[in-house]
């Protein structure tokens, strides 16, 4: 039985001292690498969304209430307090909903360790080393807690990108600041007071609120840890604790159990496509079929899917950006018509052109359950009759196919360049991918438009 | 007797918007004084936790620093627990308003009856302390209120302490102490967010995967609505 007045008895003080042990060593080069992945995409989803009305109402509101500029928004020229720029990097890397996922636990752990990063490079100077270590070792601890709560927590309706994010975004902070290991487990202990996310939300910009929060809650957490501020020990595991109040499930071993040789961050996933995920093999399917038929020759689709597709993305003919998202058949007709299907194929005017409108009306979906989620048959009848056929075994993006470095990365430029330029999108890859042999502000230098620009 | 029709969000959001000009409202505004001299009163005695947040947020902007700072200090100080993110997120918001003490009383006389209201129909979980989760709430209808939001706004600025609505039931008091000025930062926070914009989900409260959802095991909205704006259940206190 575990003690509450020992704090390293209690569950919080096992899972810190785990991340601890996990600081000293260097990251095992596969998840150092991982961790780069996810970080390049969360920069790069960030720039992407920088004019978001959303980040827009953050950049106001950090006019009034903000602090001495000591970080970015990026993307932007502005410069708000360490606080507001996290909040505007966790909200602008998941707004478009793009980013990456841990599929066993639906979160998507880059944004609010991004923000952290973001929100104290200049504040630190940090090395990069030390950046990617606090970066992957935040993500870990978030996905280590919604291991643990899962899946009873989401289902129940929280989103779990926000509550657990915030123990992560603390890891991360604490890391970059510079805390030792009881400052660390205070860190951690605080953030399990501020959990945050009501999937309500979702289809408004509080859903993305959520990372942006949960990071400068997580600052907020280390800030006071660092003045000594700490929580009961026993706050994860108490009967009126954090587990407690948010899920019927509580595994705590999954928190620490293993860790170093597990990396939950090494089964994160990047999605290909700006839509709902049941729909990526058709749209793979799509692509594929491009290369082998003119469009004009077309005269029907049948999109052979699982069952969940039309269940969750029926939607046969979209008039905007938000219901093109939850039309699989818009994503089939925009990778024929345009041969990428990127953020572009969901803006409202592209929904509604006529040439994917048509290809729309050509298309059916025809679900089966001998199709696995990740699989796709995608045939076209031509008018001289001729069946064209292309099958999607396991899609692009899923586990059983992440994403190359070279389709992440080509991801990442299509994000920033129509922001920051033409090869912007490269130069903030490779800094990313040299972050070991340099400095957390040279990355992030590369996340903002060159001085005199005004964007 | 009329049954509400309007959700529970949406009837918040429309109290906070008023206008309040009736006698029932200026009835509640004397309570609302009371509380506001003895906060006055707290506020000059700074403790160790307003310390530490003072410390812990020295680089954090004029306004935040100062709703966390002083909800903090409300908090520890026994005269003014009760309503302290409320009175100071009030403050906080209706000085960069360049409201007066009317607008601030104002303020905290719709913040403390959205809190009232809430205690009469919400039911929390166990784990969930109900008068902190609720206070978060209550602070962002003041400051909702003090910076002058239409309803629309005021929704977005409720849903958006909805989602962050937190205190649980082990914090100690230094936690509890803290989480007073945390709310009062996050409810300013939200309303400035709110005016320049910002989204929240429409029923923050009562929707399928929102507060009442989420956190506990009843809601009664017919209670939570019922003669608000014409019945001031703070003010019979």
């Amino acid at each position: 039985m575990r003690s509450t007045s020992e704090p390293d008895a209690a569950v919080a003080g096992a899972f810190a001292a785990g991340f601890v042990e996990l600081a000293r060593a260097p990251l095992p080069p596969a998840v150092a690498h991982e961790a780069k992945r996810a970080l390049a995409s969360a920069l790069g989803l960030a720039i992407g969304a920088a004019h978001h009305p959303g980040v827009d109402a953050i950049a106001g509101a950090a006019r009034v209430l903000g602090g001495p500029p000591a970080a970015p928004i990026l993307g932007r020229s502005e410069r708000v307090d360490a606080h507001f720029a996290a909040l505007a990097a966790g909200f602008a890397a998941h707004v478009d909903d793009f980013d990456d996922t841990h599929l066993a636990t639906v979160i998507h752990p880059g944004a609010a360790c991004m923000a952290v990063l973001v929100a104290l490079a200049e504040e630190r100077a940090a090395s990069g080393r030390t950046a990617l270590l606090a970066f992957a070792l935040g993500c870990e601890a978030q996905l280590r807690a919604g291991v643990a709560i899962s899946p009873e927590h989401y289902d129940r309706g929280w989103h779990i990108t926000g509550t657990c994010g915030v123990i992560g975004a603390a890891v991360t902070a604490a890391l970059l600041l510079g805390a030792g290991d009881a400052a660390l487990a205070r860190a951690v202990r605080l953030a399990a007071t501020m959990p945050l996310g009501h999937r309500d939300a979702f289809g408004t910009m509080a859903k993305a609120f959520h990372p942006g929060k949960a990071a400068a809650n997580g600052i907020l957490a280390a800030r006071l840890a660092a003045e000594g501020v700490d929580a009961p020990a026993a706050i994860l595991e108490d009967p009126r604790g954090f587990a407690a109040a948010l899920s019927t499930r509580f595994d705590p071993a999954q928190m620490f159990a293993g860790l170093g040789a597990r990396w939950e961050l090494a089964a994160n996933t990047y999605k290909p496509y700006p839509c709902g995920i049941v729909a990526h093999p058709a749209i793979d399917a799509a692509l594929a079929l491009r290369e082998r038929v003119e469009l004009d020759a077309i005269a029907e689709l049948r999109a052979h899917c699982h069952p969940l597709v039309p269940d969750l993305m029926g939607n046969p003919d979209p008039n905007d950006g938000l219901e093109a998202r939850f039309s699989a058949i818009h994503g089939i007709a925009a990778a024929l018509c345009d041969g990428r299907v990127g953020l572009p194929q969901y803006d409202a005017e592209r929904v509604r052109r006529a040439d994917v409108r048509a290809l729309r009306a050509k298309t059916a979906l025809v679900p089966s359950g001998d199709i696995a989620r990740d699989a796709a048959r995608l045939e076209a009848r031509l008018h001289d009759g001729t069946i064209v056929e292309e099958t999607v075994a396991h899609a692009r993006g899923s586990l059983a196919r992440p994403l190359t470095d070279a389709e992440l990365f080509a991801k990442v430029e299509l994000l920033v360049d129509p922001h920051l330029g033409g090869g912007a999108g490269r130069r903030l890859v490779d800094a990313v991918l040299a972050i070991d042999e340099t400095a957390l502000d040279t990355v992030t230098a590369a996340a903002l438009p060159k001085a005199g620009a005004h964007v | 007797m009329s049954r509400v029709t309007l959700g529970a969000s949406e009837a918040l959001a429309r109290f906070v918007a008023g206008p309040h000009d009736d006698a029932a409202f200026e009835a509640a505004l004397e309570p609302a004084r009371v509380r506001l001299l003895a906060a006055l009163s707290a506020l000059e005695m700074p403790n160790d936790s307003s310390a530490l947040a003072a410390r812990a947020l020295a680089s954090y902007g004029a306004p935040l620093r100062r709703a966390f700072v002083e909800g903090t200090r409300l908090g520890a100080a026994p005269v003014a627990r009760a309503d302290a993110p409320i009175v100071a997120a009030a403050l906080t918001a209706s000085a960069l308003a360049g409201h007066g003490e009317t607008d601030v009383l104002a303020a905290i006389a719709v913040g403390r009856e959205v809190a009232a209201r809430l205690s009469r129909a919400l039911t929390l979980d166990a784990p969930w302390n109900a008068t902190a989760v609720i206070a978060g709430i209550a602070a962002t209808a003041a400051a909702a209120r003090a910076t002058g939001l239409d309803a629309e706004a005021a929704r977005n600025a409720l849903g958006l302490a909805a989602t962050q609505a937190a205190g649980l039931g082990a914090a100690d008091a230094t936690v509890a102490e803290l989480a007073c000025g945390k709310a009062a930062a996050d409810a300013v926070e939200a309303a400035l967010l709110a005016r320049y914009g910002f989204t929240a989900a429409p029923a923050s409260l009562e929707g399928r995967r929102g507060l009442a959802a989420l956190m506990g095991s009843h809601l009664d909205e017919a209670l939570l609505s019922e003669d608000l704006g014409r019945r001031w259940f703070s003010a019979a206190g």
